[in-house]
């Protein structure tokens, strides 16, 4: 999973700073200057109270797994290669709300709901990714199921 | 308000692909509903369809999909005094539209249809080099919206929360594809499966294989709709709408959907529906439910609470949904068996099971995914219509 050659997405005005901070090696999420909810995709106002003040602020970067798959065959232009792509949704430690996704980096045997995962910034060629991977020293420690 | 029914149900041959266009096939459906009842394209004055090609294919009219303009042209209807072309909720959401039309008096008599044709490129394939901003923050991870993938994951937290295997789903896929075997109209008519076929089935995305999505076909289903003076002239058991409900969105903003939000839209919709019907999961005598990925049908049953959360898959190994049983479900296959017909399968089937002779008297039609503009209808027979 290190030779990924994604779709390299186009920022708009809106998400710009996201995938500039992931350019400096940085991640930031989307959070409401009023309520201070973290919010992701980013949107021009919060889910949360609709205020229109929005920020970027840098994250813990760790999370646990909520959903998982892997595909088995990509169809998506320059990931086709890739089999099985493994793809989390990944509810991150600031809020449970905030859930983003990413493939895992490694490939381990039996992934489950609850894993703990890390976020790292990976190079993909001409652009920058944030991407999980397995966060070894919590498992155990914080396997989190949601039931 | 006036009443409204489903007079009629008219369906173009189905089949992977057809040597005709779907315009070609639009019509011929639309003809045969009219034909059942006796009527012509001048007694129809309204006109719906959900307009959305198949994905991965081109948007020609008349040939990857087909809107009203192209029906209202070619059966040359001037005298057209409503449509609705909503392009959210599966056919559905039109079909809710046209049921509205008539109980408010903006038309007497709507066909409602959907057209299908099966695209020359592989289904969720991804050609852009880059994403829509739809597909910003999922695309560059190999899952564009809407695809198997982000459809594959709410259904490995069900099993995994809920501590089943996919190959647990094998007695109702197989008894699905009996009930398309024994259907004419299906895309996999005399094709039955056995256990094996679906337990050694090519994986998708985990745990999604492809006899957990519908087929893409190239075909046409159209249902009629009218006002209860019409229906009594032309049709002896028509199928009233008891009531419906359109109310599938995800409230909670994420990258892709969230089995939670699932199952709770599933329950909002499903209790709506039920109410604005004034009816209960105990009137109900067949259940047509949607399954463009089959769980969806787990859903809905545990949403009906015809069993417990969690338990469907318990449910539907139990026999009660096949024919004869004491629910059926999904009698002619679904879109499992019959084809990807974006609700229709379902909306058509509810009605016949009223309008035949020996119809039954209360039937559930839902369409769509619970997050993506799913809809649910309540179907009933004159006597129920007269008993309220």
């Amino acid at each position: 999973m290190t030779d990924l050659q994604p779709p390299k997405p186009r920022p708009t005005a809106l998400t710009q700073a996201y995938w500039d901070a992931l350019d400096r090696g940085e991640i930031v999420i989307q959070r409401c200057g009023s309520c201070s909810r973290f919010q992701h995709p980013p949107l021009p106002v919060c889910t949360g109270c609709a205020g229109e003040q929005l920020e970027w602020r840098p994250v813990d970067r760790r999370g646990t797994i909520l959903q998982h798959t892997a595909i088995a065959e990509p169809r998506v232009r320059g990931l086709a290669h890739h089999r099985p792509l493994v793809c989390v949704l990944v509810e991150m430690r600031e809020q449970r709300s905030l859930r983003i996704l990413g493939n895992l980096r490694e490939s381990p045997g039996a992934i489950r709901i609850g894993d703990p995962v890390r976020m790292v910034v990976v190079r993909t060629g001409t652009f920058a990714l944030a991407q999980f991977e397995l966060d070894s020293d919590a498992m155990g420690v914080e396997r989190n199921v949601h039931a | 308000m006036r009443d409204v029914a489903a007079i009629a149900t008219g369906w173009s041959p189905v089949a992977r692909r057809s040597i005709r266009s779907i315009a070609g096939l639009t019509l011929s459906a639309c003809e045969a509903a009219l034909a059942q009842v006796g009527l012509t394209w001048k007694d129809v004055d309204g006109l719906a369809t959900y307009p959305s090609t198949a994905g991965s294919g081109g948007n020609q009219p008349g040939v990857d999909m087909v809107g009203v303009e192209l029906i209202a042209r070619a059966a040359r209807m001037q005298h057209l005094r409503w449509f609705a072309s909503l392009d959210r909720g599966m056919v559905s959401g039109s079909f809710a539209a046209a049921v509205n039309a008539i109980a408010t008096g903006q038309c007497d008599v709507a066909l409602v249809f959907k057209a299908m044709h099966t695209p020359e490129r592989p289904y969720g394939e991804v050609q852009a080099a880059e994403p829509d901003a739809l597909n910003e923050f999922t695309l560059p991870y190999g899952v564009a919206r809407g695809s198997v993938a982000e459809f594959a994951m709410p259904y490995g937290a069900y099993l995994e929360r809920y501590g089943r295997a996919r190959e647990e789903f094998a007695p109702f896929i197989v008894q699905n594809r009996a009930n398309a075997a024994g259907n004419p109209r299906a895309v996999f008519y005399q094709r039955p499966i056995t256990v094996s076929d679906y337990v050694d089935d090519r994986v998708i995305a985990t745990p999604l294989s492809m006899l957990d999505c519908d087929m893409p076909v190239d075909g046409a289903v159209a249902v009629l709709l009218a006002t209860r003076e019409v229906a009594a002239e032309v049709c002896a058991r028509p199928a009233y709408v008891l009531g419906h409900a359109t109310m599938g969105m995800q409230f909670d903003h994420a990258p892709l959907m969230v089995l939670d939000d699932l199952q709770a839209n599933a329950r909002w919709l499903t209790r709506l529906a039920l109410d604005n019907a004034k009816v209960k999961t105990a009137d109900l005598d067949r259940l047509s439910l949607y399954d463009g990925y089959s769980y969806f049908v787990l859903l809905w049953l545990e949403a009906l609470g015809v069993c417990g959360v969690g338990e469907a898959l318990d449910y539907l190994a139990d026999g009660v949904s096949a024919p004869g049983g004491q629910l059926p479900l999904n009698t002619g296959g679904g879109a499992l068996g019959i084809g990807r017909l974006h609700g229709m399968p379902q909306l058509a089937e509810a009605v016949e099971h009223i309008i035949q002779p020996e119809g039954v008297d209360v039937t559930l039609a839902h369409a769509g995914s619970p997050v993506h503009g799913g809809a649910m209808f309540v179907f009933g027979s004159p006597a129920t219509l007269s008993t309220r």
